[in-house]
């Protein structure tokens, strides 16, 4: 069946001599790996729409239960962003795909996610807020959309606090078990503002990299307690190399 | 399904650890080598191990070669001044059929890809900056580096990365023309394109 869905590019791998297989998050059918026969020909116009972070419009051989669907044509909705020097958005961006593909599971559909992400590497492109609070914001607000919302309710009258990922509440660290994360008051607070204030306005927030490492570790902590092991995020860490890369 | 043969289950493993090869790929390969006389299969093992032991690395700019340092970096007829950076000694082949590029290489081995986890550690930065380094030193100093790189999210990454390494060292930094379309691969760009590439290079900074 011909099937017309607009998509994220997730992930691409190059298949054989000319081919490359594309891992998409689309509209209609959720995330689903394609082949795109060809792709790396030369003279092949869809090359450049099969890269991490593009946002296109595809047409697919698309066949229920199958695990690769095939790729008839594609264009760009939104050419590629241009963020040659500026890392930090570059990174961010990256990152965000990262956590998108692991918060999803193949073939399910959720035009709410698919909106959000939207929206939030649009806001990326555009430099609008700031990258790395727009990583968070994205993450805290999708939870709710994949089922996983975090209402931060406390146990307890008096910090200080810590996080029990499984079930999402903060609780007196003092009646909490050995194994309960610590949680900054700091980090309690830019949760809080995270989840609620309008986006408009909490996308300007400012996180010192040290309390942004924190809030990512609690999150990550607490998609792992309910979607299972996740893989690592590697785009991070490779980030981080470079600012620190010294030639000499 | 598994083979009853540790040695079919060892070969398929091994077959299948290759870029773009799955375990069915890599099945249909071990049964069409199990049928093939011993001859041509110790060929074909002779000339995997000779890759390893035969080929080597040039110490200088990283090309695949048998001798090291490589033809290119010895000859007295290629234009020191002048460092052209590829992905992938594929790359080198391809400029190379061009007849008209007379400077140098260096060949990365990769592009940066952070989904990939790779940065810049695993690629061939630290000993391209270190031969520039060298080469002021000796009063042969490289003028220019041209990044031939293909115009992926990755290349771009890679080539703006360096861009900014290489420009405080007062090195001109161009990358290749976008004669070749993007997200498609110098290897596969004909003679002429390639070359309108190499000429229509632009400044970067
Ligand atoms: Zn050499």
């Amino acid at each position: 069946m011909i099937s017309k869905t607009d998509a994220l590019v997730l992930r691409a791998l190059d298949y054989g001599e000319t081919s490359r297989i594309v891992t998409l998050y689309s509209r209609r059918f959720g995330k689903l790996a394609v082949m795109a026969r060809g792709a790396r020909r030369p003279g092949s116009r869809i090359a450049a729409c099969l890269q991490p972070l593009a946002y296109i419009d595809v047409v697919l051989y698309y066949r229920a239960g199958r695990e690769l669907q095939y790729l008839s044509e594609c264009a760009f909705v939104r050419p590629m962003p241009r963020w040659e020097e500026d890392w930090e958005r570059r990174a961010c961006g990256l990152l965000l795909l990262e956590w998108l593909d692991r918060i999803t599971p193949s073939g399910e559909p959720n035009a709410a996610l698919f909106n959000w992400a939207l929206r939030a590497l649009q806001s990326l492109y555009e430099g609008t807020g700031q990258a790395r609070t727009w990583v968070l914001l994205f993450l805290l607000r999708a939870l709710p959309l994949i089922g996983y919302g975090l209402r931060l309710e406390r146990e307890g009258t008096s910090g200080p606090w810590a996080f029990e990922e499984t079930e999402g509440r903060l609780v007196a660290r003092r009646k909490a078990g050995a194994r309960a994360r610590p949680i900054s008051d700091g980090a309690i607070a830019a949760l809080e503002h995270l989840i609620e204030a309008p986006v408009e306005r909490v996308q300007h927030l400012v996180i010192p990299v040290r309390l942004w490492d924190e809030l990512m570790e609690h999150v990550g902590a607490f998609l792992q307690a309910h979607l299972g092991p996740l893989p690592p995020v590697r785009s991070w860490e490779v980030f981080q190399r470079m600012v620190l890369f010294k030639a000499g | 399904m598994r083979y009853t043969s540790e040695a079919v289950e060892r070969a398929i493993l091994e077959l299948s650890r290759l870029p773009s090869i799955g375990r069915k790929t890599a099945q249909r390969l071990v049964m069409y080598l199990l049928k093939r006389p011993r001859e041509d299969v110790a060929r074909l093992a002779e000339a995997l191990l000779a890759l390893k032991d035969a080929v080597r690395f040039c110490r200088i700019c990283y090309n695949v070669t048998d001798e090291d340092p490589c033809p290119i970096c010895t000859s007295p007829r290629r234009d020191r001044s002048l460092i052209c950076v590829v992905e992938e000694p594929n790359d080198v082949l391809a400029i190379e059929r061009t007849h008209e590029y007379r400077g140098l290489y260096h060949v990365l081995g990769g592009l940066i890809s952070p989904l990939a986890g790779v940065g810049p550690d695993e690629l061939k930065i630290r000993e391209l900056i270190a031969r520039i380094q060298e080469s002021a030193s000796r009063g042969e100093p490289v003028q220019e580096v041209i990044l031939a790189l293909n115009p992926t999210t990755e290349g771009d990454a890679t080539a703006y990365y360096l861009a900014r390494l290489l420009n405080p060292m007062g090195v001109r930094v161009s990358r290749i023309a976008r004669g070749i379309p993007i997200g498609g691969e110098l290897e596969f760009a004909d003679e002429a394109t390639l070359l309108r590439a190499l000429e229509g290079r632009v400044t970067l900074s």
